[in-house]
C-alpha cells in the first residue's frame, strides 16, 4: 500500500490549517486586522534591514574615510551600535507580530466548533497550533534578518576582510538575531500562557488588552533605545549599576560580540545572560502554555462576550452635552460615537493607538532628557527648545496614529448600513475625523501642556505654548486629512504596499520638521513674544489654504468613498459584453 | 399605485449575466415574494433594488421616478434587511439602533421611545446593552429587522427575513408584514421557504438562472403550472430534480470505503 505524502498526514494538515488561520485571521469576517497579505507583509518587513545595511556603506568605507581624513577603527567595535539596531529590530518585529496576532495563538471558538467533534486528541491540536506558531515565527525571523545577515557583514568587513571572516560574521549575525527573536517570541508566549493559567476567562479577556498595550509600549521604547543605549555601553565598566544591563537587547548584543570574540569586561558577563534568559522563557512558555491550553480549550464553549456596557447614565449625560456643543449634525453625531466605540472596543485599533501614543511619549521623554543641564545659578525664563518639542512629539504621533487607524475598518462587511443611509454627496467624513482627533488632543496634550508650562514658566509662556501646540495640531490635522473622504473605521483599507517606504520616509521627515523646527522657531519667538504676532497671519493663511484644498467647491471627488481600490493601469472595455 | 418597479434589470459580471431583464412592480399593499433556487440572482436583484449595486442595464423606479435621480431621498423611504445579519459586533444592540436611527435623522427622544418599544416587542429589551458579538443568529436578525422598520419606510425589502427566527417570533413577524401591507406599504421579500411565500404573498416572481420564469398573482402562478400546489408549480418551472436518484448517490458516497 502506497503511503500518503507527509503533507496529507493529519498532523501536518492541522499545522498547515493553523498557519493559514493565523495568517488570514479576520479576512473572512471583515473584522479589523492588519491584513496586508503574507507576501506583502514579508516584503515590507525585509526592507528595513536591507535599507539600513546599504546606508552603512558610508560609515565603513575606507575610501570615504580617507577623503574625510578620518582615522582607522576596529570595525567589530565600531559596529556595536549597528548590531544593536539589528538585534532590537528583530526583537521588535517579532514582538509586534505576536502582539497583533495574540488572539490567534490559542484556538478560538471556531476552531473548537470544527475540531472538537473530530477524533483528534486535544494534545495534538495544541501541539499543531504551537508548531504553526513556531513555524511562522521562524519565517518572520528569517525574512526580517535574511538580507541584513548577508549584507551587513559584507558592508562592515568589505575592505580587509577574508571569506572565512565574512562567513563567521554572517553566522554570528544570523544566530544572534534569531536567538533574540526566539527570546521575544517565547517571552510573549509565556505571558499569554501565565495569564490564561492564572485568570478566569472573563478576567483574561479584560486584562489581555492592557497587557498587549503594555507590551506594545515596551517594544516602542525598545525601538527608541537604539539612539540612547549604544553610548551607554562604553560606560558600562564605570557604571556597573547602569539600567542598560537589564535590557534584553543588550544581552544579545553581548552574545553577538562574544560569538566574534570581541566581548570584553561587562559584555562578556552579559552574553551568558542571553542564553540563560532564552532557556528560562522557553521553559516558562512550555510550562504555562501546556497548563493554560488545557484549561482554555475546555472553557471555549462556555465563553461568552455577554457583558454589560459601562453605566449608561454617566455616558448619556456626557454624550448629550457633546451632541449639543460639538455635534449638531446627525451624521456627525452617529459617526463620531461610532468612531469612539470602534476605537475603544476593537483591540487592534486600541493597540495601534497605544503603540503610537507610546512612541509619542517616549520621544517626548527623550526630548526632555536631552535638555542640557542648567549652569549653577542660572535661571531660565523660557523653556529650552527641546522642552518645547515634547508636547509636539506626542501630538505628532497621536495624530498620525489616529489617521492611520481611521483607515482600518472595524467590520467591513457591516458598512452596508452606511452605504444605505448616508448621502455620499453631502456628507463630510473629514469633519468627523477632525473631531475624533481633537477629542484626544485637547484633554490629552493641549490642556495638560498649557497647565504644565503655566505652572513652570508663568501664564504668559503657558498660554503662548498652548497656542502654538493648538495651532500646529490644527495644521497637522488639516494636512493629514487632505482628501480624506471616508467615514472613519467604515471603509476598506487602502492598498499601500506600493508606496509604504515612501510614506514612512515622509512621516519621518515630517516628524523632524514638525517637532524640531517648530520648537526652535517657538523658542526664538519666546525670546521676544511680540514675534508671535508675525506668526498669526502665516498660520491662518496656511490653515485656510489647507481647508480650501480639502473643500474645493464642485470637486467631483468630494463624495464619500467606501472602497480604496486603485484603478488598474489597463482597463478592459468589454465591448462585446455590453 | 405602483410604489416600486424594476424595469429590465440586468447585471453582468465579466460579461456573464447574473440577472437578466428582470421586470416586476409592487403596488401599495402588495407583498411580492421573490423566489428561486440558490444562485438564481435573488440577492443581486435585491442589491440593485436598494441602490447598493448599479445595474448593467435597466432601471429601478420609486413612485414612477428613477431612484438614481435622488438616491438619498429614495433610501430615506426604504427599509432593508439583508440576508446576512452583518452588524458591528462591538456595538450593543441599543447602540446599533441608535447609530441607524441617528443616521436616518430620527429625533433622539422619539428614537429612544421607538427603539425601546420595538426591542420590547421583539423580546430584545433585556439584551439591549449586551454586545452584538454575544447575540445568537436570531437575536441579530431581530435587531436588523428593528433597524429596517424603525423609520416607518414606504417600501420594505427583506432578504430571507425569517432566517434564524424561532417559530413564535416568525409568526409575529409574518403578522407584522401583513399589517404593514394592509396599511399601504409595498413589501418585497426573498425566501426559499415556499410555505411562507404561499401564505403571505399576494404576488410572486420566480427566478431561474437570473431570468424571470413566471410572475404575477399567486393564484395565476398555480393555474399556469397546472398544479394545485405551489411547490409542484415551482418545481415544474424552475428545477427538475430527481430527488430519489440524488439521495441514493449521496448515500452511496457516504458508504463508500474510506
Amino acid at each position: 500500500m502506497a503511503t500518503s505524502p507527509w503533507r496529507d498526514k493529519p498532523f501536518a494538515r492541522l499545522v498547515a490549517h493553523f498557519a493559514a488561520v493565523i495568517v488570514n485571521a479576520g479576512q473572512d469576517s471583515g473584522e479589523s486586522d492588519l491584513n496586508l497579505g503574507i507576501g506583502g507583509l514579508l516584503a515590507i518587513l525585509a526592507v528595513p534591514g536591507a535599507f539600513v545595511s546599504i546606508t552603512l556603506f558610508d560609515k565603513y568605507s575606507s575610501l570615504l574615510r580617507y577623503f574625510r581624513n578620518g582615522r582607522a577603527f576596529d570595525h567589530y567595535i565600531a559596529s556595536i551600535p549597528d548590531k544593536y539596531f539589528f538585534v532590537v529590530f528583530s526583537m521588535v518585529v517579532t514582538g509586534v507580530v505576536v502582539t497583533l496576532k495574540w488572539d490567534r495563538i490559542f484556538p478560538s471558538l471556531q476552531d473548537y466548533a470544527n475540531l472538537a467533534p473530530l477524533p483528534i486528541p486535544a494534545r495534538n491540536i495544541y501541539v499543531a497550533n504551537l508548531a504553526a506558531i513556531a513555524l511562522l515565527a521562524c519565517i518572520f525571523a528569517i525574512d526580517v534578518n535574511a538580507v541584513s545577515a548577508l549584507l551587513f557583514p559584507m558592508v562592515v568587513i568589505a575592505e580587509g576582510g577574508t571569506l572565512i571572516g565574512y562567513v563567521a560574521f554572517v553566522g554570528a549575525h544570523a544566530a544572534t538575531v534569531i536567538l533574540a527573536s526566539a527570546f521575544t517570541f517565547f517571552a510573549c508566549f509565556a505571558i499569554i500562557g501565565a495569564l490564561l493559567s492564572c485568570l478566569p476567562h472573563a478576567a483574561f479577556r479584560k486584562v489581555s488588552l492592557f497587557v498587549r498595550l503594555a507590551i506594545m509600549i515596551a517594544l516602542m521604547a525598545m525601538l527608541c533605545s537604539i539612539f540612547s543605549v549604544p553610548p551607554q555601553l562604553a560606560k558600562l565598566a564605570a557604571n556597573p549599576h547602569s539600567y542598560v544591563r537589564w535590557l534584553p537587547p543588550v544581552w544579545y548584543l553581548a552574545l553577538y560580540q562574544s560569538f566574534q570574540g570581541k566581548a570584553f569586561g561587562e559584555l562578556a558577563q552579559l552574553a551568558s545572560l542571553a542564553l540563560k534568559a532564552l532557556a528560562l522563557v522557553f521553559g516558562l512558555a512550555a510550562f504555562f502554555g501546556a497548563l493554560g491550553y488545557r484549561q482554555y480549550f475546555r472553557r471555549i464553549p462556555e465563553s461568552s462576550d455577554r457583558r454589560q456596557t459601562p453605566s449608561r447614565t454617566r455616558l448619556q449625560l456626557g454624550s448629550a452635552l457633546l451632541d449639543r456643543i460639538l455635534l449638531k449634525d446627525p451624521f456627525q453625531r452617529a459617526c463620531y460615537h461610532f468612531g469612539l466605540r470602534a476605537l475603544f472596543r476593537s483591540e487592534t485599533h486600541c493597540i495601534l493607538i497605544g503603540a503610537f501614543a507610546g512612541l509619542g511619549l517616549i520621544t517626548a521623554a527623550q526630548s526632555i532628557m536631552s535638555v542640557p543641564a542648567a549652569k549653577p545659578g542660572a535661571i531660565s525664563t523660557i523653556p529650552h527648545a527641546d522642552l518645547l518639542a515634547a508636547p509636539l512629539c506626542v501630538v505628532y504621533f497621536l495624530v498620525a496614529g489616529l489617521r492611520l487607524t481611521f483607515e482600518l475598518p472595524a467590520g467591513l462587511t457591516s458598512n452596508w448600513i452606511f452605504r444605505l443611509t448616508v448621502d455620499r454627496a453631502i456628507r463630510d467624513g473629514s469633519a468627523v475625523a477632525r473631531k475624533l482627533i481633537l477629542s484626544f488632543l485637547v484633554p490629552g496634550v493641549i490642556l495638560p501642556s498649557l497647565v504644565a508650562y503655566s505652572v513652570l514658566w508663568g501664564p504668559q509662556v503657558g498660554l503662548l505654548e498652548g497656542a502654538v501646540v493648538t495651532a500646529m495640531s490644527l495644521l497637522l490635522i488639516e494636512t493629514l486629512l487632505i482628501r480624506f473622504r471616508k467615514i472613519p473605521f467604515a471603509c476598506a483599507m487602502p492598498s499601500f504596499q506600493n508606496n509604504a517606504i515612501s510614506v514612512i520616509v515622509v512621516y519621518v521627515i515630517g516628524f523632524f520638521v514638525f517637532t524640531s523646527m517648530t520648537s526652535h522657531i517657538e523658542h526664538w519667538m519666546l525670546l521676544q513674544p511680540i514675534r508671535f504676532l508675525g506668526a498669526i497671519p502665516f498660520a491662518g493663511l496656511s490653515w485656510y489654504a489647507l481647508r480650501a484644498v480639502n473643500y474645493e467647491e464642485g470637486d467631483p471627488d468630494a463624495a464619500l468613498v467606501y472602497d480604496s481600490r486603485i484603478e488598474d493601469a489597463v482597463q478592459k472595455l468589454n465591448l462585446l459584453g455590453s | 399605485m405602483v410604489v416600486l418597479e424594476a424595469r429590465q434589470l440586468t447585471k453582468r459580471y465579466a460579461g456573464l449575466p447574473a440577472v437578466s431583464s428582470v421586470s416586476f412592480s409592487i403596488g401599495e399593499g402588495d407583498i411580492l415574494g421573490y423566489l428561486g433556487p440558490n444562485g438564481s440572482g435573488k440577492s443581486t436583484t435585491v442589491k440593485m433594488l436598494t441602490g447598493l449595486l448599479e445595474p448593467s442595464t435597466g432601471h429601478v423606479l420609486y413612485r414612477g421616478r428613477d431612484i438614481n435621480v435622488d438616491l438619498p431621498a429614495y433610501k430615506r423611504k426604504l427599509g432593508y434587511a439583508p440576508e446576512e445579519a452583518n452588524l458591528y459586533s462591538f456595538l450593543t444592540g441599543w447602540e446599533y439602533l441608535e447609530l441607524v436611527g441617528t443616521l436616518r435623522e430620527i429625533d433622539a427622544k422619539r428614537l429612544k421611545a421607538k427603539a425601546d418599544s420595538m426591542l420590547n416587542d421583539f423580546a430584545m429589551f433585556p439584551h439591549r446593552h449586551s454586545p452584538i458579538s454575544s447575540y445568537s443568529k436570531g437575536m441579530r436578525q431581530r435587531i436588523m429587522l428593528i433597524a429596517a422598520l424603525m423609520h416607518d419606510p414606504d417600501a420594505l425589502i427583506l432578504d430571507e427575513p425569517f432566517s434564524g427566527l424561532d417559530v413564535s417570533m416568525a409568526l409575529v413577524f409574518r403578522q407584522v408584514i401583513k399589517l404593514l401591507a394592509h396599511s399601504g406599504k409595498a413589501i418585497f421579500f426573498c425566501s426559499p421557504v415556499l410555505e411562507v411565500v404561499d401564505k403571505l404573498c399576494t404576488h410572486l416572481v420566480l427566478l431561474r438562472q437570473g431570468a424571470v420564469v413566471a410572475c404575477g398573482a399567486i393564484e395565476d402562478i398555480r393555474s399556469k403550472g397546472m398544479a394545485p400546489a405551489l411547490e409542484e408549480a415551482f418545481l415544474q418551472l424552475t428545477e427538475r430534480v430527481d430527488s430519489d436518484g440524488l439521495a441514493a448517490n449521496i448515500v452511496a458516497a457516504v458508504q463508500a470505503p474510506c
